[in-house]
């Protein structure tokens, strides 16, 4: 039951986490570069996918989807979660959206006309809207309404989580009713990334004091929610149900087909997926790794399972006063690769993620234009090599088996969070795994939110097991591992310190040529590899449930799982049969 | 009487407010303190201060908590930090859904404990009293929530005759009919608890009552047995019946957090799970607090039920345990 | 205080042993005799002696644990996962990491058990002391500790139970202080009912004259005339604990994994219900044995203890009333 929400709120964590590290990107002119295609990696089993059925699309019907944690407020500027961030991607018109290959796009749906006009500075966006947008109370969606969006963002009064994504602005102008202009302090290649975003309403909250914009009823009252996208939000029963429905007045050229969507909250994954299965619900976002072989012999589920934009991995402590003895053991470079070396992490992929994962070695996502491929270094499984290394380091065995050096047991706390059953699962194999080389690993879970308010954010453990959920494609990781983030404010929480990394990553931050980034990245994920602060494990993917005798879509329209939201891609051309 | 309705009544306003100090402590004993439980996690220092202020968390202890009682003495519940609706828009209709699942499962084991314990107490011993007996030992030992699921996964999922979850289908919202299937599986479950004993304790009243001078007296007229029984035990058998079920009351707003949870029922015991999830302290402690108060005032309807209903009982201090 | 006389065939809730006035405990210190002819009454009852067999099995299981469970219960087998029963070297296959069931259901018993019997203890401590020295006592120091009961039948356990666990953090020590905190006032009521009456007894009296300490009378007396009821609360109490145990493992508020219980691997199993049910079959029935059987020793000793069969039911609903309020439904 509630150990499956956990999840939830993990995802919750690592969407807020990102947006803070900022991860943005490549410049829209570039986004025709081929390598940079996650679709590769996309639809499992696109042949069974609902494809255009030979009527085409239709209008009408309501889809419903499960969900197993309710929405907390749809107000853009507060969304940190995915139910909200779900209903958000479809009541809000976004300025700019991503295409399936994760590059900045003006879609039809967007609030933008055209890509931004980069100034030769690299510093100036210019950014034209179109001319026809308009709230759901008639208003027209100007350039103020963006500004303002913008500006209170990056009110620290606000509280907004999003703010970091957007502290490299300088100023921002509106030039007239359809153009504004941003100007940046200094050249930031992830930036237009930060432009994937929803726009709220100036003449609904602009007499609201930046303080109580967060209590004001906007993203939590259907009924005061003046909203930009293709539905409108209907209703909201706390706990159990909130429904959207198709805008008569939606200012788009392209319309919506279907007519309503109801989100249902359960309880726990395992009732969403018995809905589904029963046929209550039409659409699960994640369906438990363990229940995909149930989904699949049902003939009119179709699982869409392919690794996404998150990875897991295992963090060191360099700090020594996070240890019972007074010394981290991990400080060795040697003694890192033998860990690595020591885990079986092809075994997790096989046998926990049952195979929908992808080996990462590196901060980048494999097969994304930054992965750094085979320049970084993969430790295959070799419980040998790992015993040398070690003997190499100066490890001993102890009385009991456990290595010892200078007096020091080589055993540690590995911590994660208790009902996460993925992880739960890893924890012990990298137990096991270890206390085969001679480690002894202690795995302890803890409450999701207890354990990051209080060993993650400030620091404060010997090893963790946990992963990154990267809302936005752009590879930069500053903040995660540079020395100038160090916690309680940074989320560099292991206090590793590389300078050559550090300056690593402010390079790649002001390359806007998209070829010489990849080139600093490759640079990053090599180097990264050998000295480890993180053993990378690997990329995994949230197994998507559909009723394919119910919901359909053109290819072209197919969910995306390399997107964070890309289960819902392309969904105001879906239609229900 | 009337003494002791006003004793009774000051005695449940100050285990109300004993409740209060009780479930106040226990936020504040938490690790970390108030500021743990009442700000959003992740704060920055500078930020948690601000917000600590705001909530007034930098007050003395004793003026927050006369702060938070007044606020639900004026039934001020508060507001949820995440999304800062009333905590009352969220509680009062799970309360109602509460109630609806635990007053059909125990209205349903009324109507069949009652007449069954009857018939047990006259034929003790009897193929139907054991019966009763293997229910009563099963109904306890099994795990609520495991009973539930297996349920589930025959009639809802491999036989497909029920629903599986909820209240109503998604668009059958408040249809009566949709309501009744939806409570099939999930009343079956509590009535197996409410069930057994209710059946033990009619058959015991019952006997106790049968087992009386005044009926073996009957008896020793002459008259038939049916007329015995009917006539002149059932009357005062029912009195300690109905008495218990009254003090059965708060049981139905105490709720079925288990059943609830995996029938995906939006009653309160669901609602709580959910707040523990979300981290909602405050509105964890809004609740059982109210659930509190419920309870308090069950019994004490309870009592006053008892006391109208029983005529042998005496009002005063003297010698009695019962508290 | 009670404020209500109840004449004897009253019904009051708040007695567990449902006896606030009406059916009295032994009045007199019993002679050993009535032990002997319980314990005889007690071994020719088969329902209570199968449940004392099958608690002892269990106890012997959850003690020899290390020496019955085929494998190390954490032992992870990434070759062999989901096993199904009956596999070679695996009487009961496995589970998702190809650990052992068979062994995590002999390890499960350790913990269930463990927090079963702990809680019974702990809170019949706490309780008879309460008791004792509320009944003995009386005065003010009775009215705090019956007010004290009053508050704690008031609050909705599971929900005090939640509530704390998750403000706290989850920890099986944590569990079990827990469970017990909120399930001794039963046997508070019990044993402060019983030195009510003690008070006026005649022998008491004379104790106290001789000098005898108030403690040392508390004591003997605990001891001699509450030790059977007492005894058959604290079976049935290990019962619902274990019950308790499993439902907040359940909500994943219990004991945490790499630890294993019962209403844990329960929990875990919920996952695999479409795909092998079987899974989640074992540590119900365990459970449902399990305290099948405490309470068949329960009930057994009461009737050993007690003639009067009558007051049967009125046990088996406050038992009914903690159930729901405590392990909830």
């Amino acid at each position: 039951m509630r150990k499956k929400k956990w999840v939830s709120s993990f995802t919750v964590f690592a969407l807020a986490a990102v947006l803070i590290a900022g991860c943005t990107g490549n410049k829209p002119q570039e986004s025709a570069s081929p390598s940079a295609s996650p679709s590769a990696t996309s639809s499992e089993s696109p042949s069974e996918s609902p494809s255009a059925s030979p009527a085409g699309p239709k209008d009408g019907g309501t889809l419903t989807i499960s969900t197993f944690s309710d929405m907390v407020s749809v107000n853009p500027i507060f969304i940190n979660d995915t139910a909200s961030g779900d209903l958000d991607a479809l009541i809000f018109a976004k300025l700019y959206d991503l295409d399936r290959n994760a590059n900045l796009a003006a879609e039809p749906w967007s609030l933008a006309a055209e890509l931004p006009q980069v100034a030769a500075d690299n510093k100036t966006y210019v950014i034209k809207l179109k001319p026809n947008a308009k709230w759901s109370d008639g208003q027209p969606i100007t350039a103020e309404d963006v500004k303002f969006t913008f500006d209170t963002i990056r009110n620290p009064d606000v509280g907004s989580p999003a703010i970091s994504t957007l502290d490299k602005i300088d100023t921002i102008t509106v030039k007239d009713p359809q153009t504004v202009e941003i100007k940046l302090k200094q050249v930031y290649a992830p930036f237009p990334y930060s432009l994937y975003i929803s726009i709220v309403p100036q003449h609904i909250l602009k007499d609201v004091p930046a303080k109580e914009l967060k209590a004001h009823k906007f993203g939590v009252d259907p009924a005061q929610t003046v909203t930009s996208g293709p539905w409108k939000w209907t209703e909201w029963t706390q706990g159990q149900h909130f429904t959207i429905e198709k805008d008569p007045n939606y200012w788009g050229e392209k319309k919506p087909h279907i007519d309503k969507i109801v989100y249902k909250i359960y309880a726990d994954q395992n009732t969403e997926v018995q809905a589904l299965m029963k046929g209550d619900v039409q659409m699960t976002e994640a369906i438990p790794l363990t229940q995909i072989e149930a989904v699949k012999k049902q003939q009119n589920l179709n699982v869409i399972l392919a690794p996404g934009p998150q990875y897991e991995y295992i963090q060191f402590n360099f700090k020594d006063e996070n240890f019972p003895q007074k010394v981290s053991p991990f400080k060795s470079q040697k003694t890192r690769q033998a860990i690595a070396y020591a885990l079986n992490r092809q075994g997790m992929v096989d046998n926990v993620l049952k195979g929908a994962g992808a080996l990462m070695n590196s901060p980048f996502l494999p097969k994304s234009w930054a992965d750094p491929g085979d320049k970084a270094v993969n430790y295959a499984y070799d419980p040998e090599k790992a015993k040398a290394l070690l003997a190499e380091d100066g490890w001993k065995p102890g009385k009991d088996g456990i290595l010892e050096k200078d007096g020091i047991r080589f055993s540690f706390e590995l911590q994660y969070n208790a009902g996460n059953s993925r992880r739960e699962q890893v924890s012990a194999i990298v137990q096991q795994n270890l206390k085969d080389v001679g480690i002894e690993v202690i795995p302890k879970g803890i409450d999701f939110a207890t354990w990051i308010d209080q060993n993650v954010t400030p620091g404060k453990f010997p090893a963790i097991l946990l992963g990154w959920s990267l809302s936005n494609p752009d590879p930069d990781a500053e903040s995660i591992f540079s020395s100038k983030y160090f916690p309680p404010a940074g989320q560099n929480s292991g206090w590793y310190v590389n300078k050559e990394l550090d300056e690593l990553w402010v390079k790649g931050q002001q390359t806007v040529d998209k070829t010489e980034r990849a080139k600093i990245y490759h640079e990053i994920g090599e180097k990264i590899s050998i000295d480890l602060p993180y053993v990378f494990l690997y990329q995994y993917g949230l197994p998507q449930g559909v009723d394919a005798s119910k919901v359909k879509w053109a290819e072209e329209d197919r969910p995306e799982s390399s997107l964070a939201y890309g289960y819902l891609f392309h969904i105001i051309n879906w239609w229900l049969e | 009487m009337t003494e002791y309705l006003i004793r009774r009544l000051l005695q449940s306003v100050l285990v109300l407010f004993l409740i209060s100090i009780l479930t106040f402590a226990i936020i504040h004993a938490a690790p970390g303190g108030p500021t743990q439980v009442f700000l959003a996690p992740g704060l920055s220092p500078e930020a948690a201060k601000v917000q600590a202020h705001n909530l007034g968390l930098d007050q003395p202890v004793p003026v927050q908590y006369l702060k938070w009682i007044g606020g639900m003495l004026q039934g001020d519940l508060g507001h949820t930090f995440k999304n800062n609706i009333p905590v009352g828009d969220i509680l009062w209709p799970t309360v109602k859904n509460t109630i609806i699942l635990m007053a059909s499962a125990w209205i349903l084991s009324l109507i069949i404990a009652i007449p069954w314990g009857i018939y047990n107490s006259t034929r003790e011993y009897g193929f139907s009293d054991h019966t009763s007996n293997f229910i009563s030992y099963l109904g306890f030992a099994m795990p609520t929530f495991w009973f539930g699921i297996i349920l589930q996964q025959t009639f809802a999922l491999k036989l497909d005759l029920l629903p599986l979850s909820d209240m109503y289908d998604m668009d059958k919202q408040g249809d009566v009919g949709n309501l009744i299937l939806h409570l099939v599986l999930p009343v079956t479950v509590l009535s197996l608890g409410f069930l057994a004993g209710y059946v033990k304790y009619s058959r015991s009243s019952m006997l106790e009552v049968l087992n009386q001078d005044y009926v073996r007296t009957a008896r020793a007229k002459g008259l038939k047995e049916r007329k015995v029984v009917y006539r002149h035990a059932l009357r005062n058998a029912l009195i300690p019946i109905i008495t218990i079920l009254g003090l059965d009351l708060p049981i139905l707003v105490g709720g079925a957090a288990l059943t609830e949870n995996v029938f995906n029922w939006p009653g309160m015991g669901r609602l709580f799970v959910e707040m523990a999830v979300a981290r909602e302290y405050s509105v964890l402690m809004s609740i059982t607090l109210v659930v509190s108060v419920m309870v308090v005032v069950g019994n004490l309807l309870a009592d006053i039920l008892y006391a109208v209903v029983d005529p042998r009982v005496q009002y005063g201090r003297k010698g009695g345990a019962a508290a | 205080m009670s404020d209500i006389e109840v004449p004897p065939t009253g019904k009051r809730r708040n007695s567990p042993q449902g006896t606030p006035a009406g059916i009295p405990v032994p009045a007199d210190p019993p002679p050993p005799g009535p032990w002997k002819t319980a314990a005889k009454k007690f071994m020719h009852n088969p329902f209570a002696v199968a449940g004392l067999v099958i608690v002892l099995i269990f106890v012997l299981i959850a003690l020899l644990a290390h020496k019955l469970a085929p494998y190390d219960p954490t032992r992870i087998d990434m070759m062999f996962p989901n096993l199904p029963a009956g596999s070679e070297g695996h009487l009961l296959g496995t589970d998702e990491l190809g650990r052992d069931i068979l062994s995590r259901l002999i390890y499960s018993s350790q913990i269930s058990l463990k927090v079963g019997f702990s809680v019974a203890i702990v809170s019949v401590v706490i309780g008879a002391m309460i008791g004792a020295v509320s009944g003995y006592f009386g005065g003010w120091v009775d009215t705090v500790f019956m007010r004290l009961v009053d508050v704690m039948y008031s609050i909705p356990t599971l929900f005090l139970n939640i509530l704390i666990l998750a403000i706290f953090g989850s920890k099986s020590t944590y569990l079990i202080w827990i469970l017990a905190l909120t399930s001794w006032m039963g046997v508070a009521r019990l044993v402060r009912g019983n030195y009510l009456q003690l008070r006026e007894m005649q022998y008491v009296e004379a104790a106290k004259a001789i000098g005898v300490s108030d403690w040392r009378i508390i004591f003997v007396h605990l001891l001699r005339n509450s030790s059977a009821p007492i005894i058959v609360t604290a079976t049935l109490m290990v019962g619902n604990a274990i019950l308790s145990e499993s439902a907040l493992s359940y909500l994943g508020l219990g004991i945490q994994t790499p630890d294993t219980s019962w209403g844990l691997m329960l929990s875990n199993a919920q996952e695999f219900m479409l795909t092998d049910p079987l899974l989640a079959l074992y540590p119900g029935l365990c459970i449902l044995i399990v305290v099948l059987a405490v309470n068949f020793i329960g009930d057994g000793i009461r009737d050993a203890m007690d003639p009067r069969k009558t007051t049967i039911p009125r046990r088996r609903l406050d038992q009914w009333r903690t159930k729901f309020s405590k392990s909830g439904t």
